[in-house]
């Protein structure tokens, strides 16, 4: 309990340490005189459910990132909208993709009328805060810092602004795939889901402008858990797309909050899993664990035609709460693969004294 | 404590706020700080003071740019003011109704304001002292239907975004309204006199030392102000950054 207690203040002090700046903008070291000047690449950034195309890279380069900062009254359900906090003008944040090796030159502005400061820690960076600190950004200004991409994987990033849970709450999140040197191997498609949890002030389903209940989110109640951002986001015209005997690949994500994801597709196995992002895959995964503040990368063939449905395997988030999402997949049906219902018909109810 | 807050209730009840010069006068009391300092528990003795019935219009700051013409746009130093200063007043066509509260104004601008008509700005303590207080309470803060309205400050969803939105138990107006509001020293809410010479090879024992922790961390409006307000150099302006002044008492 006291060393619970203690974490928890330590926690606060990073945030706190880490979100209001204690920095003051340095100039950079240049340590690259020895090397050969890198090509300078403007990062091609993508709205969630696309992916920017692999970087085709056999070397390093200078990546410059431009990342803004937007509020906006936007749909969370049908007839509810919230106020998100967004990267990017979306939620989940701008999908970012750079290689390993990269030298990131990475600067986050802050709308002119957004109401206070935000700033971005991305779990891809090695240093204070994640770039926390460096980013600290008053609404009309506009913050710069430079990493080297050190590893690869697919990594959260978030906002960290005290209070750092609202912020996260209220849609701060969104992934930055680092590609190891050799890239990943070639899929027909790609897509970015990312899971995220919502407390509002009216019950599900409540309609109009709903505010964040702190309460609910303490008690880590969410009244909403949905993929990219809000009920039916990738459901109807919105649903994912895909060619049976195709390839897919799936950067999935949590923003949180609070929750952990039992993420799974329904009628598919995952032929492979990066499991938490990292490096290594599990091989035929029905049902994978993404934490709060954390990634997978999930690949698939979809073998047959059919709507596969995405889902948090904690059923009643998906039925209850708005976590469901589609995957459209149009094709020659394989019989051999899946025949489809063969049978329906009654059969004899057992003769009377008989019984079990 | 207790005892405090409830003269100083029934005071208010029995008696209308008195209003003077635009200033009414704020009993003495005592408020438990959400924002501690020095590791102590947050309680703030506030002396007897006089505080702005409403933020700083925008045609009371266009006339004190008027008798002080060092402090208009055009003229005023970099040093004292960021390029934001005053810029929704030079364009007529996002300029706001003259009796908003003035926004852009760096905290130069705010001290020379406020020093001009024989007052200052107030202290952080004082400013969330009278900010605590709701139409019937001088302190609303337990009231969690109360508190999440205060999440929407410096938004044009807050509380008091009408400029006729109806006054605190002492009689102030605006306190959560579209614009967070300068404080005098603002500055020390990160333990620092002056944050552009924070760069001093001692940040860690600045944070460690005073570094902001907080008393109530489910003060989510406080935590944001404080974030703001902490992310701001004396010469920044922002189009949701006000102010109002305050007197001590003599």
């Amino acid at each position: 309990m006291i060393r619970a207690t203690q974490k928890g203040k330590v926690l606060l002090h990073y945030a706190l340490v880490c979100a209001l700046g204690i920095g003051a903008p340095a100039a950079l070291a240049a340590n690259h005189n020895d090397a050969p000047p890198l090509d300078t690449i403007q990062a091609v950034l993508t709205a969630p459910p696309l992916v920017p195309p692999p970087t085709n890279r056999n070397k390093p380069a200078k990546v410059v990132v431009d990342l803004e900062v937007i509020e906006k009254d936007m749909r969370l359900a049908d007839g509810v909208t919230y106020n998100f906090w967004t990267f990017g003008g979306s939620v989940p944040g701008s999908f970012i993709r750079v290689r390993q090796g990269d030298t990131v030159e990475f600067t986050l502005k802050n709308a002119h009328d957004s109401h206070m400061p935000h700033n971005i820690d991305l779990h891809a960076v090695s240093g204070q805060g994640g770039g926390a600190e460096a980013t600290f950004t008053l609404p009309g200004h506009k913050t710069q810092f430079t990493f080297t991409a050190l590893n690869p994987g697919l990594y959260v990033y978030h906002c960290a602004t005290p209070p750092v849970g609202m912020h996260i709450a209220n849609g701060m999140y969104g992934l930055i795939l680092v590609e190891p040197p050799e890239g990943l191997p070639k899929v027909d498609k790609e897509f970015y889901v990312m899971q995220g949890d919502f407390y509002t002030q009216g019950a599900h389903g409540d309609p109009g402008l709903q505010a964040f209940s702190l309460e609910k989110a303490i008690d880590e109640h969410p009244t909403y858990v949905v993929f990219n951002g809000s009920e039916g986001a990738l459901t109807g015209d919105n649903a994912l797309t895909a060619k049976a005997g195709e390839t897919i690949r799936m950067y999935v994500g949590n923003g949180g909050p609070n929750l952990v994801s039992s993420f799974h597709v329904i009628g598919e196995i995952f032929d492979k899993v990066y499991t938490e992002g990292g490096s290594k895959y599990q091989e035929n995964v029905q049902t994978t664990l993404i934490p709060a503040g954390g990634s997978a990368i999930v690949e698939f063939k979809a073998d047959v035609p059919g709507n596969f449905v995405l889902v948090d395997h904690s059923i009643f988030r998906t039925f209850h709460k708005g976590s469901l999402g589609i995957l459209k997949v149009e094709g020659e049906k394989n019989p051999s693969v899946y025949s489809g219902q063969q049978l329906d018909q009654e059969y004899a109810a057992p003769t009377k004294g008989g019984g079990h | 404590m207790l005892a405090h807050v409830f003269i100083a209730a029934s005071l208010l009840a029995a008696t209308p706020p008195a209003v003077s010069d635009g200033f009414v006068q704020i009993p003495s009391g005592e408020i438990r700080s959400t924002v501690r300092y020095e590791g102590d528990d947050g309680k703030r003795r506030v002396a007897t003071f006089a505080m702005s019935a409403r933020a700083v219009t925008v045609r009371e700051f266009a006339h004190f740019v008027r008798a002080h013409p060092q402090w208009s746009r055009g003229r005023v130093p970099a040093l004292l003011a960021d390029s934001g200063y005053l810029s929704n007043l030079s364009d007529a066509g996002t300029a706001p109704h003259a009796d908003a509260p003035v926004t852009h104004v760096s905290w130069y601008a705010a001290d020379a304001y406020c020093k001009s008509i024989g007052a200052r700005l107030p202290d952080w303590a004082e400013w969330e002292y009278v900010a605590a207080s709701d139409s019937t309470r001088t302190d609303a803060r337990g009231d969690a239907t109360w508190r999440a309205r205060t999440f929407d400050d410096g938004t044009p969803r807050a509380m008091d975004a009408r400029t006729d939105a109806a006054a605190n138990a002492y009689g102030v107006s605006g306190m959560h309204g579209t614009a967070w509001e300068w404080v005098g020293d603002y500055a020390t809410l990160l333990g620092d006199a002056d944050k552009r010479g924070s760069d001093d090879g001692d940040r860690l024992q600045f944070c460690g030392a005073t570094g902001l922790s907080f008393a109530n961390r489910d003060d989510y409006a406080t935590l944001k102000r404080v974030a703001l307000l902490s992310a701001m150099e004396p010469r920044s302006t922002l189009g949701n950054l006000s102010f109002r002044c305050a007197r001590s008492s003599p």
